[in-house]
């Protein structure tokens, strides 16, 4: 069975449950897995987030229900089509797709973007299909330049060749094929900026991998196409974040996958990644003291968040971070770095993290 | 010569004399409720209102009690404008000339209360000569002539107008030598001395209304009465002398009497008129044929407009039993009046039988205790004595008052009366039992009407006292305070005022009936605010909002269903079409599903299936919505 003919049966189960229960006079409902921290367990083994057994029904006949289950039937409905002409939309275009009114009124279906985003991710978990199999696509983004050349849709693109832009990441890279990796690993980083600065140092020649940059978090493309270099081709991830709480958890989520998208661990998280990041150490090590800037409460309350996860609740390497972070009371950005050297990064402190295996796991 | 001190004191007491009670209520109009031209109106049409009403209902009382045929009330108010009064002021003088009258069909000028007849009459013009000058009247095609003083154009202002109220009943009829007294005689009646629920209480009511057209217009009041038994009726025109004395002036027979008996009042007085309003006469029989329910009201006002009050009871109230005085609201002139009026020949017989709960034991035993013989004559006790007895009475453990004395409206007719006049959606009524203040007792019922042809944006709150409406000084009224110091709320009235009265299609009414109703003055406008009262009345009003709670909470549970099932009507055809899309259906097929288990859920049992889902939330999601 391919993929598309396992996405139209699954949404087809889902249409003739809720028919049989229309049918016999009951309210129909939509089975859905509550996706909140509440909801999450970190599985040891495996070093990842996995979704828990909690879910919570959504029925038609109930005010308080009706519009999200509504608004959650008409994307499984537009899906299906897609699927069927084999053509993809954006969330955007999605969103536009279901703005329409309700005859003899004036409710529309979905008002704001966000309802249409939140149907679809509650379609993810309900049919247990990804985004991608229902043919919706986030906005691309982010750029990736190194030794590897592949093929997408039937084009040849070597990721060495591509100038100062580098490859623009789709926001599917399922279909993605690696057709010659020379490169030995991956260097994943949360901003573009630093990606033109190693791109331009040429590092991935220097150095013999590939760099790759989103604009924070990482998009669902870029860690799908991560896990898959990672997995698939055994080269190692290191993520270069800042110092500072929303840089140690774009490492997490790369890591151990996100709580809003557990059920996804499988095809997202990447357990092997290293941190490359700037440590608490660096911070003296690399006399960047005075480039502190000072934490606001709302970064103090997130690291104490990131404190108490699960999944890093008992890792003594990273408690010793967050301590130190505490104790410094203010973020320090990697392109501080600068003030050490225009190409300090790509000469001396990346080398010489790799070298000495100077990461965190 | 040397003026004494004796000489003083003698002259002094040559001018000291007594003032008679017509002589004083002359002087203090205000304290019997005429304090201006509106209100005026109202109290004359309001005293003869409640003498025609008690009248007709103790003849009807007495009829029933030897088993004849009665009739049930019914009372005619008519209001005839009787001068047209304008004022004319010359142009460069702030002081008036002359008034300007139409009496009937011709104009007269008048100064000082003299009708001045027209020196000269040419064509549409009339010409007077009033304290040396000349006023020109000129018709033309305006209802107000144009005048002139001097030659010099005057303007002319309305005045105080003056009207003819006529009062009249198909009661008894008052015997021919009584008419005197109970018309032109303050202070006189059957009921002061009496403990019974009635409307007048003091027997000031109709002879000060006398007075008052004797003292506005200067015009006697005519009285013509009819008994069962005579041919003809008596009229009679009569003042009140200053001595508190009446004057006839004059009597004739008359043939064409309206009724078989009753009794007809005509009086002239100063006074202003409203057509509607809160204090106007229309709202005045309105409100009193709410609580009358068996009284039938007739109201002709001017501009012939005729109003028909009908009556929705067929049935007579229960009579009130008179009774004596309860020892615990006895007070000390009123023990001094009594001892002194009485027939008994002992102080203990008169404490059994002028007192209500004294036996005989407990008689003796009282006035051993205060050291008086029981044998004593009642009529030679001194003040001291008095003063002992009456401490006693107070504090002995009496049985309460018997209550056969008063005559609720009852919850039927009130319900029934308050759907008639207000056309209401829902009528929530309380009649408590009675109760008992200062040794008095009392009863409270209590209504409240929701919705039909009450208007939306005031709410209206009758108060009664023995069946008659409490227009005025409403602030002071212990009703007021009844109403104001509920939780209106905790009822479901959202709109409350800032002074604490709901606000909306509502009406609150509250009717004291009582043996001796405390009014706050002579004016009987207002309840004094007696705890016990208060208290009742309270627990009367929010006996009915709690009626009127459920009910608003079920047509708010009703709305909520509606609302609920135009949800689910509304998103039914787009969850229908996605689903056909998905499954291939046909949306037509998915919908008819869909109505049915739409339809079964809420209209089963009038209401929705006990299912916890469709239940979930709907509260909290409804009260934001409201």
């Amino acid at each position: 069975m391919t993929i598309k003919q396992e996405s139209q049966k699954k949404l087809k189960e889902l249409g003739e449950k809720l028919l049989n229960e229309i049918k016999s006079g009951e309210n129909p409902y939509l089975d859905i897995p509550i996706r909140s921290l509440s909801n999450v367990n970190f599985n040891v083994e495996k070093q990842v987030l996995e979704i828990g057994d909690s879910s919570s029904k959504r029925f038609f006949f109930n005010i308080s229900h009706i519009r999200k289950f509504v608004q959650t039937m008409e994307v499984a409905a537009l899906a299906k089509e897609l699927i069927e002409v084999d053509k993809h939309l954006s969330l955007r275009q999605v969103f536009y797709a279901l703005r329409k009114t309700l005859p003899g009124t004036n409710i529309d279906v979905v008002d704001e973007q966000k309802e249409s985003n939140d149907a679809i991710e509650d379609l993810e978990v309900i049919a247990k299909l990804t985004r991608e199999q229902l043919h919706v696509n986030a906005s691309k983004n982010g750029a990736a330049a190194g030794k590897i050349i592949i093929e997408d849709k039937g084009d040849r693109i070597n990721w060495g060749k591509l100038g100062s832009g580098g490859w623009a990441i789709p926001s599917n890279t399922e279909n993605i094929k690696f057709k010659k990796i020379d490169a030995k690993f991956i260097i994943y980083m949360e901003k573009a900026a630093m990606w033109e600065r190693l791109n331009e140092d040429k590092v991935w020649d220097k150095m013999n991998c590939v760099i790759i940059a989103s604009q924070g978090q990482a998009t669902r493309g870029i860690r799908r196409l991560l896990q898959r270099l990672n997995q698939e081709h055994n080269l190692p991830i290191y993520v270069l974040t800042d110092f500072d709480p929303w840089g140690f958890y774009i490492y997490s989520v790369l890591k151990f996958g996100s709580i809003s998208l557990a059920h996804l661990s499988d095809k997202l998280a990447i357990p092997e990644a290293k941190f490359l990041g700037l440590t608490g150490e660096d911070i003296k090590k690399y006399k960047l003291e005075k480039q502190k800037i000072k934490f606001k409460k709302v970064d103090l309350k997130r690291l104490e968040q990131l404190k108490k996860y699960d999944w890093f609740e008992n890792k003594k390497e990273w408690q010793k971070q967050f301590k130190l972070m505490k104790e410094a009371k203010g973020k320090v950005e990697l392109d501080a770095l600068v003030t050490r050297g225009i190409s300090f990064v790509s000469e001396t402190y990346l080398p010489e993290k790799i070298k000495n295996k100077d990461w965190i796991e | 010569m040397a003026v004494t001190s004796q000489d003083i004191a003698e002259e002094m007491g040559k001018r000291m004399k007594s003032v008679s009670v017509a002589e004083f209520f002359k002087k203090n109009k205000h304290l019997l409720g005429f304090d201006n031209p509106l209100k005026a109106m109202l109290v004359v049409i309001k005293e003869a209102v409640d003498n025609s009403l008690d009248a007709t209902e103790e003849h009807a009382y007495e009829l029933k009690k030897k088993k004849r045929d009665f009739e049930l009330p019914e009372i005619k108010v008519r209001i005839k404008k009787e001068e047209h009064g304008l004022v004319i002021i010359p142009k460069d003088d702030d002081i008036p000339v002359a008034d300007l009258v139409k009496s009937g069909d011709s104009w007269y000028v008048v100064l000082f209360g003299e009708k001045i007849r027209a020196s000269r009459v040419e064509k549409n013009e009339k010409f007077y000569n009033v304290d040396g000058k000349e006023i020109k009247l000129l018709f033309t095609s305006a209802k107000k002539p144009q005048v002139y003083v001097n030659g010099k154009k005057a303007d002319v202002e309305e005045r105080t107008l003056k009207y003819r109220i006529t009062v009249m009943d198909n009661g008894p009829g008052i015997v021919e030598q009584n008419i005197p007294n109970v018309f032109g005689k303050l202070l006189y009646g059957s009921k002061f001395h009496r403990l019974r629920q009635s409307r007048g209480q003091q027997g000031i009511g109709i002879s000060s209304t006398v007075l008052y057209a004797q003292q506005t217009t200067g015009t006697p009041a005519i009285i013509t009465s009819k008994t069962q038994s005579k041919e003809k009726a008596v009229k009679l025109s009569l003042s009140i002398a200053d001595q508190n004395e009446p004057i006839v002036h004059s009597k004739e027979y008359v043939e064409d009497f309206e009724y078989e008996h009753g009794t007809k009042i005509e009086l002239v007085i100063e006074a202003d008129y409203r057509r509607s309003g809160n204090k106007s006469v229309y709202e005045f029989i309105r409100r009193t044929s709410i609580v009358n329910p068996h009284v039938s009201f007739v109201l002709k006002e001017p501009k012939k407009r005729k109003i028909i009050f009908k009556r929705t009871s067929n049935k007579l109230p229960e009579e009130p039993k008179e009774i004596k005085p309860h020892p615990h609201g006895l007070e000390f002139g009123q023990l001094k009046d009594l001892l002194k009026i009485t027939n008994q020949t002992t102080v203990s017989q008169f404490l059994v039988k002028e007192l209500t709960r004294v036996s005989n034991n407990m008689a003796k035993d009282l006035l051993r205790k205060v050291n008086i013989d029981s044998g004593a004559d009642p009529k030679k006790l001194t003040n001291n004595e008095i003063e002992k007895l009456l401490r006693a009475l107070h504090k002995a453990n009496l049985q309460r008052p018997p209550t056969n004395c008063l005559s609720p409206i009852s919850e039927k007719d009130l319900r029934k009366s308050i759907l008639s006049d207000t056309n209401a959606e829902f009528v929530a009524v309380s009649s408590r039992r009675p109760a008992v203040y200062k040794g008095i007792p009392f009863l409270v019922e209590a209504a409240i009407a929701y919705g039909g042809d009450i208007p939306k944006d005031s709410s209206q709150r009758l108060r009664y006292a023995n069946k008659i409406p409490l227009l005025y000084d409403a602030s002071g009224c212990a009703t007021t305070k009844a109403i104001k110091e509920m939780n209106w709320r905790q009822y479901k009235v959202d709109n409350v005022s800032s002074s604490g009265y709901p606000v909306g299609p509502y009406i609150v009414l509250i009717h004291l009936a009582s043996v001796w109703v405390p009014y706050t003055s002579e004016g009987k406008s207002a309840i004094a605010n007696y705890p016990d009262i208060i208290k009742e009345m309270k627990l009367s009003v929010q006996d009915c909002a709690r009626k009127l709670r459920m009910y608003l909470r079920a047509k708010m549970k009703e709305k909520r269903k509606q609302k609920r099932i135009n949800l689910f009507e509304t998103y039914l055809p787009e969850f229908a079409g996605s689903l056909s899309k998905l499954t291939g259906k046909e949306e037509e097929k998915i919908k008819e599903y869909l109505k049915k288990t739409l339809s079964e859920k809420y209209n089963a049992n009038g209401d929705k299936r006990d299912d916890k889902e469709f239940n979930e939330n709907e509260e909290e999601v409804d009260e934001n919505d409201d």
